[in-house]
């Protein structure tokens, strides 16, 4: 059994996003959120980027905020986007989000993120002793490679991927079993190698090493960067959850790019990974499909995984345009899709 | 409690000429002790701003000491049922099934002489594991006694053909007055 001290198990936020206060209680490991759109999931996902030290966590969010592409709006990726400005009163608009946080080993952290001109003041309170800590961040001094655990619905292949494998690869097991698992979408696939694709012709000397496939009974090889939607997502997952071992990975409609009948061996591996590695997963899906799939593996596959699902609805109150969380343990999420009833809303 | 959903979505069509969609409705199972199972559902239902309307059987208990049962249900679970209807009228003991045999069409009374002959005739053979007949499954022997009754299965079940039921039966008053509050 490995770490998951550091696994959350209660999260609130407070004046982020349209989020006056939004909680979420009874977290476990695997976590699946559904609702309507413009509800607030992508926006919850990335709230749980929240960590320490100052400087990781602003930066996360500047990476975050990049996967929005609302550059023109927020000329400098100011991550200042993050704060609420929806209250009626404005009076009650403040220059402060807080983030609280409940852990599996019963700590509890808080961490406040003020702003102030071009200054991020970040406090962390719950360390030792009860005292608060404050550290400052500049907004200029980001660094937009530094791992941002959090994967919108559209990325796939990238660069970050060959550090990944270099890595990965160093350890032969370790590459079987990460072979393997691909062969869950791509069943004909036989190695992963990073090298110069064989149809670079050796003129061009800025070319990059890249991630080369090699297929059953096909001579030829092919850059990895080639392949499908389902391939690439499920490489940059298994890449991310490896690369996130102990702590909690945010994954944005993780059913993109893949085929309905992939589903079942997609959660399997997914899953199987995660749990191998500590890894505390949110995830959130639209999809139908996906989600029974995700019951279904849980019923065959997985039934040992079953305490650590939760699956958890985002619902707007029509009149107060409140956002509240529901959270369905397994034996409730299974009921609700054996009746019929509908878990997205 | 799928029949009493899919009964309460065939009356609505019916009556008010409104085509009600299954997310609107929350199925609970047919007794209070497994309420817990839809718990979550029916607060994402509060806090989304919809009226919770709770349709359930009284069967053997009078109606206070269900209502009764039904309140203790929500306080433990901490739900709110905005209103309650209890099968078969709002004040007599019986479910949903007492209500469709006093529904059933108007000369179609006789097959359950059929029915009962064929019961007696079943449990005097002494059949070896027999499948019992009691007072629900005589009501769906006769609905699937019908050509496109649906099947006779009660997720199957086609109520609309007033061959079989009489949807404008007197003892349906209480349940459409009922639901008139929310749909009409």
């Amino acid at each position: 059994m490995g770490d998951t001290s550091k696994h959350l198990t209660y999260f609130k936020v407070e004046n982020f996003k349209r989020f006056e206060s939004f909680e979420m209680r009874d977290l476990g490991q695997f976590n699946l959120i559904v609702g309507d759109n413009n509800v607030g999931k992508t926006s919850v996902l990335e709230a749980l980027l929240v960590c320490e030290p100052a400087w990781v966590f602003v930066n996360r969010l500047f990476v975050a905020l990049s996967y929005r592409k609302i550059k023109k709006q927020f000329a400098y990726g100011d991550v200042e986007f993050y704060l609420n400005k929806t209250s009626s009163d404005n009076n009650k608009i403040q220059n402060k989000i807080s983030f609280d946080s409940h852990f599996s080993d019963a700590t509890k952290q808080t961490i406040f993120l003020e702003f102030e001109n071009d200054k991020r003041y970040i406090a962390v309170r719950g360390i030792p002793n009860d005292s608060t800590g404050y550290s400052m961040h500049d907004r200029v001094s980001v660094n937009t490679f530094f791992n941002t655990p959090f994967i919108p619905f559209f990325k796939g292949h990238d660069q970050d991927l060959n550090q990944f494998y270099s890595q990965l690869q160093k350890n032969r097991s370790q590459k079987k079993n990460f072979i393997k698992c691909l062969n869950t979408i791509v069943p004909d696939l036989e190695d992963i190698e990073l090298s110069i694709p064989a149809s670079f012709n050796g003129y061009n000397d800025t070319i990059e090493p890249a991630l080369i496939v090699s297929q059953k009974n096909i001579d030829s090889t092919l850059p990895l960067a080639m392949f499908g939607d389902g391939i690439l997502k499920l490489f940059r997952l298994l890449a991310e959850i490896v690369l996130n071992n102990g702590t909690r990975l945010m994954i944005d409609e993780i059913d993109t790019g893949i085929y309905f009948n992939r589903f079942r061996g997609f959660w399997k591996v997914i899953l199987q990974t995660a749990k191998d590695n500590d890894v505390q997963l949110f995830m959130t899906t639209h999809n139908e499909e996906c989600i029974k799939y995700f019951k279904e593996v849980l019923e065959m596959d997985l039934p040992d995984l079953q305490k650590d699902v939760r699956s958890i609805t985002l619902v707007e109150n029509k009149k107060t345009k409140l956002v509240t969380a529901h959270t369905y343990n397994f034996e409730q999420f299974e009921h609700a899709l054996a009746v019929g009833n509908e878990v997205r809303a | 409690m799928k029949k009493t959903l899919d009964f309460c979505r065939t009356s609505l069509n019916f009556t008010f000429r409104k085509k009600v969609g299954r997310s609107l409705f929350i199925e609970i199972g047919g007794k209070s002790e497994t309420i817990h199972l839809s718990q979550v559902k029916i607060q994402t239902s509060t806090s989304s701003g919809r009226i919770n309307v709770l349709v359930f059987d009284a069967d053997d208990n009078d109606h206070k000491s269900t209502l009764t049962k039904v309140n203790a249900k929500e306080k433990e679970l901490s739900l709110k049922f905005d209103k309650v209807f209890l099968f078969p009228d709002d004040k007599s003991q019986g479910n949903l099934e007492s209500l469709l045999k006093s529904s059933v069409t108007s000369g179609n009374e006789k097959l359950f002489a059929c029915i009962e002959a064929y019961a007696s005739c079943k449990t005097a053979l002494n059949l070896k594991n027999p499948r019992p007949i009691d007072e629900k499954e005589k009501l769906w022997i006769y609905h699937g006694s019908f050509e496109n009754s649906g099947n006779s299965h009660a997720t199957k079940r086609i109520y609309l053909d007033p061959g079989i039921w009489d949807l404008n039966s007197p003892i349906l008053i209480p349940l459409k007055d009922f639901l008139r509050k929310f749909f009409g």
